[in-house]
């Protein structure tokens, strides 16, 4: 089950993605991502702390969303991601333009 | 030149290697220091390091490249190179230069993240696999050779295996007979329970515009290149919801879901026109009714498939589902006709659902361009998520409903 919550500080849209995600939560996790692009946020910052791992199939969303705010010349945060998620997608060739950001950072 | 099995650990043959240069963190495994280095070359089963505090030989090193600017920065002590997952353990066997070692790669004593690179040809091939997941990168020209050791990879780790990305978008191209080979083993991968995700690149897929997709699951391969160009959502202004987020996720815009197989929708036509079923009997019109609902996209169907041009022009259609089996391919012909006397200036996206075998038949006697065509048998999962895709698509192409 995956659990959507948004919160936003300043110029930045956090969306916060929490919970054990299957196959069935693809849909709601697209339709999010699509949804925010109609808002025409600046900075969006993907928070996924509450998150165990993120489904490999997660990935052609994100790639997609990533796509849609680079179109509009702004800039997508990933806050918190599972540690292999970003070797995941360095590995994939993926990686480029999701910035990658963690709470440990000062 | 050897070469052994992918996956196999014999220390004796050599598996073909290329000039990498990458610079690199190692550190003996019983000491505290970090060394840097540079990976000269590499192959799946050992490397050459070019340091200057060499190690001896048959010293057991931990060594990682540093593919990233990051990386450095975030690897400051032994115990976080061991554990990065890019991290491999080798043991010196020869003593290659004044500067430079030959290191083979060795099992790990407990089970951690596997990262190899493979070479054939002009391909290479990435792979990580942690656990339950695996990804995997495939770059340059894959020919038989290398399509082969593709399809090995794949098998040999596939029984193992809860998910696996596959990213075939830097492909510059792939042999008919390496496409075959690798749907196969990605296709049998889903039927044993894998969710396999694929992206591929323009590039790649347009000399396989022939072939079928290569994964049963379409919704989870995707043209990434394709995603680049999306002008049409740079363009907020054309018909976007002014707040489409007040609805609930995975709602699509409120239609008439009145079911039935007449038309549905007697007001004026949306932006969006209907959904045009067409097949050759009623249980078939039923079951491609259920997705569509599902999406709540309006619907119309008829049995006569030679008649839907005709409905197309008249009820604006923007979807066209043709449900057809062998000896209904006259209906087909007979379709063409219709289409062409209705002079349809926006053709609908359409999708037939037909025997596996008259594809290239089908897309090649059809006037009208088919989006996609899905074999025999298919599951309702399916036609769901491809009309979904579809949905997507033609809010994407013509600036939402």
């Amino acid at each position: 089950m995956l659990d959507i919550t948004e919160k936003k500080e300043k110029s930045v849209l956090e969306i916060e993605f929490s919970g054990e995600p299957d196959m069935d939560d693809l849909y709601l996790f697209e339709d999010h991502l699509k949804k925010v692009i109609y808002r025409h946020e600046k900075f969006i910052s993907l928070n996924f702390s509450g998150m165990r791992s993120i489904p490999l199939y997660f990935s052609i969303p994100l790639l997609k969303f990533k796509n849609d705010v680079q179109v509009r010349e702004g800039r997508v945060f990933v806050r918190d991601a599972p540690e292999t998620f970003r070797f995941f997608l360095m590995i994939a060739n993926l990686e480029e333009g999701f910035e990658f950001r963690f709470s440990s950072d000062v | 030149m050897l070469r052994k099995p992918p996956g196999a650990s014999s220390p004796v043959t050599r598996e073909e290697r290329r000039s990498t240069n990458e610079p690199c963190l190692w550190c003996r495994a019983n000491t505290r220091v970090l060394s840097r280095g540079t990976i000269a070359n590499e192959s799946a089963t050992g490397l050459l390091l070019r340091t200057s505090s060499l190690p001896n030989v048959k010293d057991t090193i931990h060594i990682i490249p540093l593919i990233d600017k990051d990386s450095a920065k975030l690897i400051t002590s032994v115990k976080q190179l061991k554990e990065h997952p890019l991290m491999r353990t080798g043991i010196i066997v020869r003593r290659e230069s004044i500067d430079s070692v030959g290191v083979q790669f060795i099992q790990d004593e407990t089970p951690r993240p596997e990262y190899r690179r493979w070479y054939r040809g002009d391909a290479e091939i990435m792979t990580l696999f942690t656990g339950e997941y695996g990804v995997i990168r495939v770059i340059g020209r894959l020919d038989l050779e290398s399509g082969a050791l593709l399809q090995s990879v794949l098998r040999n780790h596939g029984s193992s295996m809860r998910e696996l990305l596959i990213t075939l978008h830097n492909v510059e191209s792939m042999a008919a007979t390496v496409v075959t080979l690798i749907r196969s083993a990605l296709q049998q991968m889903e039927r044993n329970g894998v969710d396999v995700t694929c992206i591929i690149g323009k590039k790649t897929f347009s000399a396989q515009n022939n072939v079928s997709p290569l994964l049963l699951n379409h919704e989870r391969m995707a043209a990434v290149h394709a995603q680049f160009e999306l002008d049409d959502l740079s363009e907020p202004s054309r018909g976007e919801p002014a707040n489409e987020f007040d609805s609930p996720p995975g709602s699509k815009p409120q239609q008439n879901q009145s079911p039935g197989l007449e038309t549905l929708e007697p007001d004026e036509p949306a932006e969006m026109g209907p959904a045009l079923i067409a097949a050759g009997n009623l249980s078939r019109i039923h079951r491609l009714i259920a997705p569509l609902q599902a999406l709540q996209l309006r619907y119309e169907a008829l049995t006569k498939v030679q008649d839907a041009g005709y409905y197309i022009i008249k009820q604006r259609s923007s979807f066209l589902i043709i449900d057809f089996e062998a000896e209904e391919c006259e209906d087909l012909v007979k379709f063409n006709q219709s289409y062409d006397e209705s002079r349809i200036r926006r053709a609908p996206f359409i999708i037939v659902i037909g025997p596996p075998y008259l594809e290239p038949l089908v897309r090649e006697a059809l006037v009208a361009p088919i989006k996609i065509y899905l074999e025999k048998p298919v599951s309702d999962r399916i036609i769901e998520s491809t009309l979904n895709d579809l949905y997507d698509e033609w809010c994407t192409t013509y600036g939402g409903v």
